[in-house]
């Protein structure tokens, strides 16, 4: 499956597709902004919490965008998101929310929305007195007030759950009368942690269609909060990785699996082979990377000599001895996944190379034996510090 | 042995042994020994009956006892067995032992009923219920033998307040069968038994607190129903019943008329109506400043706030006549704040309804503060910020999210210091203690120093049922209240946020 076609199959929406820098084109059936200004704008935002520093952290958001901030457990992501909605002060930088600075104002004049991860019910109240809770203090009519609710029941699927107890509900339920409860209030903004985080592995899907047709509906901008990677796939809008109080890289999700910025994102993002080469300029202006046990050429100049080369497990082939760009290997193991043989290869030096075989390929493999490999797609160089 | 013969033998045997017995009858009656209505006339009337007749009337008794267990076929040979050698026993030892014709006969029917019930419960249920059934029996004996004769415990002769030992023993051993069936039951068989024998004369009141022991004990329920568990159970109830004991007593001790005479006096209508005036207006003073302050003390962490928490603890720890001096010596008239209120306000603490108050709100203070600070902290601070998300200020967000959920609690609370403040006492005496302003408690005290305890006893009979009807009222109110947030969703948060900070 080409990369193109997997993106689409996860549903990536238009809007997501432009180039970056031209104006965001919102899907939203009410814009509340005029496109020129980003909905949020974080810049070199910093949080101090405890002994632990955040930051600085610059994003931007334009209206009816949907951002996954992906990131290992405690690399401060909830954290940022609690310090948008204002539950916790900044120490420096500004935030923007549609262009005012927000960071002095108390949480229930920001107009942002927050679900936590425990969903954070009331308990003394039904589901009906939940969702209502907010808009006793929206400035629509009453009569605007039932139309909303009965929209958001109807959007979120909560007809059969309105006088349940919170008590009783189960965890995607609960899940999803908290995001019907922020969403009544119509917020400029939507902010998820963790929206799938400790639901059953029945439930994940459904809460993700949840999340998908309620952000093609109503078009409100969201930040997403995960740790799994497979959840910024499945909602396929732009990510940012963060790790440490820092964005490592923000881009669309198919490009961080691509072209990753740095090691770290390539990791994460996981499966791939990461390799500390060398990269030198060709006399054709093209470049190649250089490593203990063979070269690859690149598809442009990297810009620096030293760095990591990036080779997805998929495209690494079968080669016939004697093939351009063919390099020995040993083979570790085999281990057949059906769709795909999963090998791993002991190149020069003692490298690790993984790499996923169509299936026929991979029938004749045995530990031990020797074979010639090629890659199949130009590998990606990343900057970096080898040494360290 | 078929079903169908078996039947057929127990009819024969029953209607032989009724044939026999009319025959019998009539033959003793057509030979002048017996008139069949002057002889009932006879043991109705003086109780004096010869020998033969008593034995008549024996085999009539076991008759009727012993046909019916035999017609419904629940009878055997052991029973029939035993229930002969009864009659034999009854008529020629028992009659000797215990001269009145009545009492030998129904001492003798009882025994047959002993006999059925031993038979039943060794067929239907384990052998324990028949060893404790037998070993309940022999005790009741041993204490029917002391209460008459007193042979091992003198203290016990002629102890049941009824004159004869007799008659108690039979009712006793008929209830015994009766509760034989069941352990509880044998429980509260024993409970009354022994409060009516041992416990006199406080039989009732400890029936009720040792029934509500056994009712307790058989009735827990739980994850770890573990002999250990329901040992403690049993041991700590002992400390409840300790309590409970006078306060049963002081309510059973006193005879309706006596009630009512004492609701109808005046000075103890002025006396109740003060206590509740008073006590309400200082729980609601209460209520008004310690939600707020047990709000900002769960939710703000300020310099010296754990030496305000223990300064809250003041007026339990310190006797009720300390305060009460205290209070006297910085509120009371010619004191310096005393005199600047009563000059500003023209309130005046001594001997006033406004110092009762003062001292109830002194004493009553810590519990409502504790019970409203325990329930602002079980109110996760996520759920009031998850309100400030969809727009409520901190004033809504406390109002609607906060003050909702620790209502139960603050309730609780309330009503807690609502008793102490009614209960206050010590602390009184000093400040408010004469006859226009007395509350409840004081008037039993002062009754009690001019006219004794016969006078106040009455008193605190009323005093006692009016403040637990109460009590259980007000926790009975607090049901419809809303229940404390559900824990989880703070343990999973403070989970998640562990996991972030140490991560």
């Amino acid at each position: 499956m080409s990369e193109n076609g997997r993106l689409s199959a996860f549903g990536l929406r238009p809007s997501e597709q432009r180039s970056p820098g031209s104006p965001a084109v919102s899907a939203s059936p009410r814009p509340r902004v005029p496109a020129s200004a980003p909905l949020l704008e974080l810049c070199s935002l910093e949080l101090k919490l405890g002994a632990f520093r955040l930051g600085p952290v610059s994003l931007s958001l334009a209206a009816g965008d949907y951002l996954v901030l992906l990131g290992p457990s405690g690399c401060g992501k909830t954290s940022l998101l609690k310090a948008i909605a204002g539950f916790h002060p900044t120490a420096a930088g500004q935030l923007f929310v549609e262009g005012r600075e927000a960071a002095g104002l108390p949480v229930h004049r920001r107009g942002i929305g927050y679900v936590s991860q425990a969903a954070d019910l009331f308990p003394h109240l039904d589901v009906a007195g939940n969702v209502r809770f907010g808009l006793a203090y929206s400035r629509l009519s009453p009569l605007e007030k039932l139309e909303r609710f009965d929209r958001i029941v109807e959007l979120v699927g909560l007809e059969g759950l309105l006088d349940r107890e919170p008590a009783t509900l189960s965890g995607g339920e609960a899940r999803r009368v908290a995001l019907a409860r922020a969403l009544a209030v119509s917020p400029r903004l939507l902010l998820l942690d963790e929206p799938l985080g400790m639901l059953d592995k029945q439930a994940r899907p459904e809460m993700l269609e949840t999340l998908k047709r309620l952000h093609a509906e109503l078009g409100t901008a969201t930040v997403h909060v995960t740790h799994e990677r497979e959840e910024a796939w499945a909602v396929g809008a732009r990510a940012a990785v963060m790790r440490a109080g820092r964005v490592e890289q923000l881009a669309p999700v198919g490009e961080l699996f691509r072209r990753p910025a740095t090691r770290f994102v390539a990791e994460f993002l996981g499966g791939a082979n990461v390799l500390a080469a060398r990269f030198e300029a060709r006399p054709d202006g093209g470049a190649r990377a250089v490593l203990d046990w063979g070269g690859f050429d690149l598809a442009g100049a990297p810009g620096f000599s030293e760095g990591w080369l990036l080779i997805r497990p998929e495209h690494v082939a079968l080669a016939a001895l004697g093939e351009k760009g063919a390099f020995a290997a040993t083979v570790r193991s085999v281990s057949d996944r059906g769709s795909h043989v999963e090998a791993v290869f002991e190149a020069g030096g003692g490298n690790i190379l993984r790499a996923h075989l169509v299936a026929q390929d991979g029938a004749g493999l045995e530990a031990g034996g020797s074979v010639a490999l090629r890659l199949t797609s130009t590998p990606h160089a990343i900057a970096g510090d080898v040494r360290g | 042995m078929n079903e169908r013969s078996g039947k057929r033998l127990r009819l024969l045997v029953a209607g032989a042994l009724l044939a026999g017995h009319v025959a019998n009858y009539a033959i003793q009656a057509l030979l002048g020994h017996l008139h069949p209505i002057g002889f009932l006339r006879e043991l109705l009337g003086s109780g004096k009956v010869d020998d033969h007749e008593l034995f008549q009337m024996l085999l009539l008794a076991a008759n009727l006892a012993l046909g019916p267990a035999l017609i419904s076929g629940r009878g055997n040979l052991m029973l029939g067995a035993g229930s002969m050698f009864l009659i034999l026993a009854h008529a020629w030892v028992g009659v000797r032992v215990v001269p009145d014709p009545l009492t030998s006969g129904a001492a003798l029917v009882v025994n047959i009923l002993v006999l059925y019930v031993g038979t039943r419960l060794s067929e239907r249920l384990p052998a324990k219920h028949l060893a404790a059934f037998a070993a309940s029996y022999f005790a009741l004996f041993f204490i029917f033998v002391e209460i008459k004769w007193g042979f091992l415990i003198p203290a016990l002769k002629g102890r049941t307040g009824m004159g004869n030992a007799e008659p108690l023993f039979l009712l006793f051993v008929m209830g015994l069968c009766a509760c034989a069936r069941s352990w509880r039951l044998l429980a509260w068989f024993w409970a009354v038994t022994v409060s009516f024998t041992f416990l006199q004369p406080y039989a009732w009141e400890s029936a009720v607190v040792l029934c509500f022991i056994v009712a307790a004990l058989f009735g827990a329920r739980g994850a770890l129903r573990s002999p250990t568990a329901l040992v403690f159970l049993g041991v700590g109830l002992a400390l409840a019943g300790l309590v409970l004991f006078p306060v049963v007593a002081a309510i059973m001790g006193e005879s309706p008329q006596n009630l009512g005479n004492i609701l109808g006096d005046e000075r103890i209508q002025k006396a109740v109506g003060r206590t509740l005036v008073t006590a309400t207006a200082s729980t609601l003073f209460l209520v008004a400043l310690a939600v707020p302050l047990a709000y900002a003390l769960a939710r703000l962490h300020f310099p010296g706030r754990s030496l305000l928490l223990a300064a809250i603890d003041v007026p339990i720890v310190i006797p009720q006549s300390v305060a009460g001096l205290a209070l006297v010596r910085v509120f009371g008239a010619g004191q310096p704040l005393g005199g600047v209120i009563e000059n500003v306000f023209g309130v005046r603490f001594d001997g006033t309804l406004w110092g009762v108050c003062l001292a109830q709100v002194f004493v009553a203070m810590p519990f409502i503060v504790k019970a409203a600070l325990a329930a602002f902290e079980s109110v996760p601070v996520e759920l009031e910020l998850s309100a400030r998300t969809l727009g409520a200020s901190p004033w809504n967000a406390f109002r609607r999210v906060a003050l909702p959920l620790a209502s139960r609690g603050i309730f609780l609370g309330a009503v807690l210091a609502w008793a102490r403040a009614a209960g206050e006492f010590g602390a009184l005496l000093f400040i408010a203690s004469n006859s226009e302003v007395e509350t409840a408690p004081v008037l039993a005290w002062n009754l009690f120093g001019s006219v004794g305890s016969a006078q106040a006893g009455p008193l605190v009979a009323v005093l006692l049922g009016f403040s637990l009807a109460m009590f259980f009222l007000l926790q009975l109110a607090t049901r419809t209240l809303p229940r404390p947030a559900v824990a989880q969703n703070a343990d999973a948060t403070a989970a998640a946020q562990r996991a972030e900070a140490t991560a």
